[in-house]
């Protein structure tokens, strides 16, 4: 009963040309923004800058949801919309188009992306406007951009364009975390966000380099040697190639339905259409791939190839002639989402048989695959042991940690997953390690929840451990409630957010609960929103969280598919259970002490003087028993008493950020761009619970999931269990929400109970280890970080002293040969010739003398003449 | 004026030209008492118009190719040489003048003619105001009649900037150069393509000895010698394979016992008339050859361990002559293997492929650890160069079709990323004079147009999808993989690093509080915008519709590594 049993046949493709808008609009805004926006704020025209932005989201919102009625007036087979640019590019095997797709999974997405975004963006205005760093258009072209490489992430119609909004999310986190640049600690965090992000693309690629590898590329075999031998892959044809006659007269059904959803923009829709008569045409021994994308539909070994004989021009033009005839199905290499789910989940491919078989460096393919593309989605979406960047992106302006770090960037990895679940669930041990990571990445951020003081940091951990509940989901296999806690998640944590950003507005700036409390008589609304907020996450059956995360802890203690290092491991599903409930619970506490802390009690906000809470954070590594006196180490020193009031009714905080060193102002309920849009999404995560009503209580599968079925089409088995236990269950995660209400209760209620300070010096040794996030921040300077300096100067040094030295002393070699050589030349070969020139000299200055004049002389020199020849007459024979 | 038939002859000579001509105003100055400004601004139009002109030829070529015609026919197959000219040049030696383009070469005459371009412009003085010439240490010598190099009439502090030093003499060289890269790219003789090389080298030792920064002897002599010693190997190697051809005929149908003739060496060497050859000292004369011609070559990429040369070179040389060398020299190095060691010497192509890939993965590994360590900007860019050439040597070894055009793919995007990641060193540089990355801080707060460029390039350099970097890793990545799994792996934690040293670099130059010395710094002139916006739209453009390139030279590299793979 996991899905309705539908056909797994080939996607069935809807165009719809105008998805391009969806992400153009924020890309149009962005631009807008960007050149123009700084001119808009400087000549006080600073409303039109949000009115670009916010008005971009809403067109884009629209348009999604233009697309999201045209999709639901569609056959549920048929909820494929598909929108073709233009060619990226085509190399070889590999071809790339910009193009966008949308099925009912990546439907949800755009949809939480553009209406919560566009929420986000109207609440930013009340939030950015008197905003210190002057800098409103930057905020909102960053956000803007943000939003399209969102889009560009979960409309990309292949790998490729996923990987382009996958690092364009980065980027854009990138810029607004580092938003506030001109403090080196925000611009640290941005960096940090980056470069452990790019730990995460690494995965990424690697997972699909290997993954692409595996699909074909038999095509390499040929190629010279060296490297690692490829096997050729067997079942790298055509479906309906004459190996299979029986397959294809088993898809002929489905080839009508795609008569029409050839991919037409390269003209040749070749590569679909293989005869029945005629065996794998041989296309891809052409070197002519401009030809057509036909060249990986059929990756023919070069056995095929000779076999048949065809010349490799002809290979379009054949396959163009079979246009309509054959079957559908392109197999090999590829990095197109929907041609890999096809080849993938029809199993007459047999794709999916040769895949499990494949083993790389002795270890499974599709293993290796999945926990590399999970590495990928560990960076993007903050999971152990790459989760360490999150906490520090709340440098950034909160509704960017309400957007990107709540609602959607950290949210593209558990999509990732889903939209690969036929990969995944093809390797057991892929989703042990996703599920346990989740689990343990949802019990260890929860514990460090605890005991923050900072309540965005608070909120950092508990969407670091929700991340968690999203794993825990997608890797047991449920992919659907994954999806649906992402969804219910998108919406109370993004009111959460929201929430304590307008209590830090309200409250000046002030992010430590412990300066706040009381604030409930001040800022109803807000507390309202963040308290509803909290049932939904704390999983009070009155709100949406309670269903999503329900459904997924049920389905990992019914999980039976589950392994780890390639051995099924049974025990696997009830301890994630145990845990994801003891993670449920800790949630609960820390989310309502964050309540209680803030809202309930005596505003703190004027005390000067630590209090039973009021140590330090910054100090507390070093010395926790000392109380700071002020309390307030790490607020603004600015100790300007008279803030302005700006437009919007609150405080204008430009360098105002006085008030905390004796005397408070009265907090304030923030202006209505800010709250409507608290009030839109509390009521969001409360209506999002009839999205996934169990099935257990009416009968039916919930809404979400069979909304979903068409894209999540893995089959992963469960274990049945009856009706009855399921409700004990449900019972025991309200119980878990219960407990950790009561103990927050108990413990926070209106501040005034000693007892945390108490448990807090008994265990302080704890307490400080927990506080001080485990050291793992310190771990990664010591392990990662200062390794690679010291490695990259060592290398520096070895270039400079070593390399260069070579070259310089293979320089002074041939100087010093040089030098003897001129040596030699002076004092031997210019020796020589000037011996001559001296005794020539010198010669004819003697003979000078001979020359008197005298004929005697001369005579007695020709006598002496004759007499020597006459005489060497006879001494020489 | 330009036609099929003489494009390729106008953009290698219009820029000697326009160095003749700069010649012959110089020495009419003598006659006439031309003023020295004068001369100077005539010798910058001369060389702006003869730079831009031949761009334009460039761009000409480009679209009068056409990526799927038959071209010029060798040994009775199609070569897809196109634009052809041939004449015979020296007729007892069998040379002629032989020039044309294939896909290899087309896309390296555009990067060529443009980064030539853009160079010009950057070597053009300050646009703006007052300050900015002073900032730049760059006092008009006008009022000094005959004082051509005087160093007076400033302060000692800096050296005169290289734009208002012996401008006609420094224009003259800047064009020979261009003469010189453009003529190798589209040389198709041996000997021509040896000539054009070696004429690259003199402009080159005298752009970095003259106009150069403060150890610039050093480095000019450096780069010469070690250029020279590549070229000695390349010469014994043409020689070589010119002794064991074997017979063709020159364009006027005579006969001729050998040849140098690149298309027909290839169509020979494909056949197999080098893998025959008569040994050397023992060794196979292919594989001598092609070690030979490959050291030559390498050190042009700057392959580990001939690099060393290069960031002595980048750090000495004036902004556009870095653009230059970075954007256009050593593309050379990998153009050349392609069109010689893969072209005539197959057997040994598939020999030595391992070796090429290995040493491809240390570029881009070692390089890129280096970078991290660097505490001169200039530096960095330069090692970076050295990281990103490993690319493609890494594609090329790989031979696969995604992975060569990757390869080359890169070389023009690299072109045009490393053009923009010196003219931005160079725009700090002209300011601050000096690189030295710790002393600065928070300049996005004084420059932040230039700091949105920088991070354009920087993240362009970096790989971000979007921008043309991205696309040329990703290929080379993605084809090297299924036959250089390991090494593809190890290559691609370069993402990390290159994310590291950039971001880094960022964070100390940019971002933080803005370092007061640096205040009141004016931000982009006109010319230093003429220069990279350009390159900044390509840049972008490339990101998302690389097929503008790859389309003219995916078939001709397809074709070749298919020729050296079977």
């Amino acid at each position: 009963m996991e899905h309705a049993s539908h056909a797994l046949g080939p996607v069935l493709v809807e165009h719809a040309s105008y998805l391009w808008l969806v992400p153009l609009f924020p890309l149009l805004g962005a631009l807008v923004n960007v050149l123009f926006g700084w001119r808009f704020e400087r000549s006080g025209k600073k409303s039109l800058v949000h009115v670009v932005a916010v008005g971009a989201m809403a067109l884009s919102f629209l348009t999604a949801a233009y697309a999201f009625v045209q999709m639901l007036h569609l056959p549920a087979e048929r909820r494929f919309l598909q929108n073709t640019l233009w060619n990226l590019f085509s190399a070889g095997r590999v071809t790339v188009d910009l193009a966008f797709a949308l099925d009912p999974l990546s439907m949800m997405m755009v949809l939480i992306i553009t209406f919560i975004g566009t929420l986000i963006h109207l609440f930013s205005v009340g939030y950015m406007w008197e905003d210190e760093a002057k800098a409103y258009w930057r905020f909102f072209a960053w956000l803007n951009l943000f939003v399209f490489s969102m889009l560009l992430l979960v409309m990309g119609d292949n790998f490729v364009l996923m990987f382009f909004g996958w690092e364009g999310v980065g980027l854009c986190s990138y810029g607004l975390i580092a938003f506030y640049y001109t403090d080196r600690e925000k611009a640290a965090a941005g960096m940090k966000a980056f470069v452990v992000n790019r730990f995460g693309d690494f995965g990424f690629l690697a997972g699909l380099f290997l993954l692409f590898w595996g699909l074909g590329g038999a095509w390499a075999a040929s190629c010279h040697t060296g490297g690692p031998s490829y096997q050729a892959t067997p079942g790298m044809h055509s479906l309906a190639g004459a190996s299979d006659a029986a397959a294809s007269l088993a898809l002929a059904p489905r080839v009508s339905l795609r008569e029409h959803a050839a991919p037409a923009k390269h003209g040749a829709p070749a590569g679909h259409a293989a005869p029945a008569e005629h065996a794998a045409p041989a296309e891809h021994a052409a070197p002519a791939e401009h030809a057509a994308p036909a060249e990986h539909a059929v990756p023919a070994e070069h056995g095929a190839a000779a076999e048949h004989g065809t010349a490799p021009g002809h290979a379009t033009a054949s396959a163009k002639g079979e246009h309509g005839v054959g079957a559908q199905v392109m197999v090999g290499p590829t990095l197109n989402f929907r041609e890999l789910r096809d080849q993938v989940v029809i199993e007459e491919t047999g794709i999916a048989e040769h895949l499990k078989d494949q083993r790389v460096w002795g270890v499974a393919l599709l293993a290796l695959v999945g926990i590399f593309l999970f590495v990928g989605a560990m960076g993007k979406s903050a999971q152990l042991p790459l989760y360490v960047w999150l906490p520090d992106a709340m440098a950034g302006p909160t509704p960017v940690s309400a957007l990107i770090h709540a609602a959607t960037m950290v949210t593209a990895g558990v999509y990732m997953v889903a939209r690969l679940n036929f990969i995944f669930a093809l390797s057991p041990s892929a989703m042990g390690w996703v599920a346990l990571i989740g689990t343990l990445t949802a019990v260890f951020a929860a514990s460090i929840g605890f005991f923050q003081y900072d309540i965005k940091k608070v909120l950092a951990y508990s969407t670091v451990s929700q991340l968690g509940f999203m794993f825990i989901g997608v890797g047991v296999g449920v992919y659907w409630a994954g999806a649906y806690h992402l969804l219910t998640h998108a919406f109370f944590k993004a009111c959460l957010f929201l929430g304590s950003g307008s209590v830090i507005l309200g409250c000046h700036h002030e992010q430590d609960m412990r300066k706040m409390g009381g604030l409930k008589k001040y800022m109803p609304i807000t507390r309202w929103t963040y308290l509803i907020a909290c049932w939904a996450i704390a999983g009070f059956p009155w709100a949406a969280g309670f269903y999503s995360k329900d459904e997924i802890l049920w389905k990992a203690f019914t999980s039976e598919h589950l392994a780890l290092f390639g051995t099924a491991t049974p025990w696997l599903g009830p301890a994630i259970y145990i845990a994801g409930l003891l993670a449920a619970t800790g949630t609960s506490f820390y989310m309502f002490r964050s309540y209680f802390m803030t809202f309930t009690g005596e505003y703190r906000g004027g005390q000067g003087h630590g209090h039973e809470h009021g140590e330090d954070p910054h100090a507390s590594v070093a010395a926790p028993h000392h109380a700071d006196p002020h309390g307030h180490h790490d607020a603004h020193p600015a100790p300007d008493p008279a803030p302005a009031h700006g437009a919007h009714g609150h405080d204008a905080h430009g360098q105002a950020h006085g008030g905390h060193g004796g005397h408070g102002h009265t907090p304030h309920e923030s202006p209505w761009t800010i709250t409507l849009v608290l009030v839109v999404l509390a009521a969001g995560a409360v209506l999002c619970s009839l999205l996934g009503l169990p099935a257990a209580w009416t009968g039916h599968e919930p809404l979400l999931e069979q909304w979903l079925s068409p894209a999540l089409t893995a089959e992963v088995p469960f274990v049945h269990k009856p009706h009855a236990l399921e409700f004990v269950f449900q019972a025991l995660g309200v119980g878990a929400g219960a407990i950790g209400f009561v103990f927050a209760w108990v413990l926070y209620k209106d501040n005034k109970s000693k007892v945390p300070a108490a448990l807090k010096e008994k265990f302080l040794g704890v307490w400080t280890v927990v506080y001080n996030k485990y050291y793992v921040d310190e771990l990664y300077d010591l392990v990662v970080i200062r390794p690679s300096l010291a490695w990259s100067r060592a290398l520096s040094w070895f270039d400079g002293h070593i390399i260069d030295w070579l070259v310089n002393f293979a320089g002074s070699v041939a100087r010093g040969f040089a030098g003897i050589d001129g040596w030699i030349d002076k004092h031997f070969v210019d020796g020589a010739v000037n011996a001559v020139a001296t005794l020539t000299i010198e010669g004819g200055r003697t003979l000078r003398r001979v020359q008197t004049g005298r004929i005697q002389t001369y005579l007695y020199g020709a006598l002496a003449g004759g007499l020597a020849v006459i005489l060497l007459n006879f001494l020489i024979p | 004026m330009f036609g099929p038939n003489n494009v390729l002859a106008w953009a290698t000579f219009l820029p000697l030209g326009g160095a003749i001509l700069i010649v012959l105003l110089t020495a009419l100055r003598y006659v006439s008492g031309l003023s020295k400004h004068a001369l100077d601004q005539a010798s910058r139009a001369i060389a702006l118009c003869t730079s831009g002109l031949s761009l334009v030829a460039a761009i000409y070529a480009w679209s009068f190719y056409d990526p799927n015609a038959a071209g010029m026919v060798v040994a009775g197959k199609a070569s897809g040489v196109q634009l052809v000219q041939r004449a015979v040049w020296i007729r007892g030696f069998n040379v002629e003048w032989f020039v044309g383009v294939d896909g290899l070469s087309i896309s390296m005459v555009l990067l060529s003619g443009l980064i030539s371009f853009v160079a010009t412009i950057a070597s053009l003085p300050w646009w703006s105001g007052a300050k900015d010439r002073e900032m730049a240490g760059m006092v008009e010598d006008d009022g000094h009649a005959g004082g051509a190099h005087g160093g007076h009439g400033h302060g000692e502090a800096h050296p005169k900037h290289f734009s208002v030093r012996m401008v006609p003499g420094y224009m003259v060289m800047l064009l020979l150069l261009q003469t010189g890269m453009m003529g190798t790219f589209v040389a198709l003789d041996m000997f021509l393509f040896y000539v054009f090389w070696e004429v690259m080298l003199l402009p080159m030792y005298f752009l970095i000895g003259v106009w150069g920064g403060p150890r610039k002897e050093y480095a000019a002599i450096k780069f010469f010698l070690y250029t020279l010693a590549g070229s000695v190997l390349m010469l014994l190697a043409i020689i070589g394979v010119y002794y064991n051809s074997a017979g063709a005929s020159l364009v006027d149908g005579s006969a001729t016992e050998h040849t140098f003739n690149l298309l027909e060496l290839a169509a020979q060497g494909h056949a197999g008339q080098f893998a025959s050859a008569a040994p050397i000292l023992g060794f196979e004369f292919a594989k001598i050859v092609f070690v030979a011609l490959f050291i030559g070559f390498a050190i042009k990429i700057p392959m580990f361990p001939f690099h060393t040369w290069l960031p002595d070179a980048h750090v000495e040389a004036p902004t556009p002559i870095s653009v230059i060398l970075a954007g256009v020299l050593l593309k050379m190095g990998p153009y050349g293997i392609l069109r010689f060691n893969f072209a005539i010497l197959p057997d040994a192509t598939r020999w030595a492929a391992n070796a090429i890939a290995i040493f491809g993965v240390i570029n881009i590994v070692y390089a890129a650890f280096v970078c991290l360590a660097q505490k001169d900007l200039k530096k960095l860019i330069a090692y970076s160069s050295v990281s990103h050439m490993g690319f493609t040597l890494l594609g090329m070894a790989a031979m696969t079709p995604t992975a060569i055009s990757g390869a080359v793919l890169n070389l023009f995007t690299h072109g045009i990323i490393s053009g923009m990641l010196f003219l931005i060193v160079g725009v700090i540089y002209d300011r601050a004079h000096h690189r030295e990355i710790a002393r600065f801080g928070g300049l996005a707060q004084q420059l932040p147009e230039y700091t949105a460029i920088m991070g354009l390039a920087f993240f362009a350099s970096m790989g971000l999808p979007g921008l043309a970097g991205f696309i040329s890793e990703f290929m080379v990545f993605s084809g090297s993989f299924p036959v250089y799994m390991t090494y593809v792996i190890i290559s691609a934690t370069s993402v990390i690093i290159t994310a590291a040293y950039y971001l880094w670099a960022i964070h100390r130059m940019f971002l933080g509080k803005l370092n007061e010395t640096y205040r009141g710094f004016p931000d982009l002139n006109w010319r230093e915008r003429l220069t990279l916006y350009p390159l900044g739209a390509i840049a972008i453009v490339l990101g998302f519709y690389p097929q503008a390139i790859l389309g003219s030279i995916n078939t001709t590299l397809h074709v070749l590594v298919q020729n050296v793979r079977l």
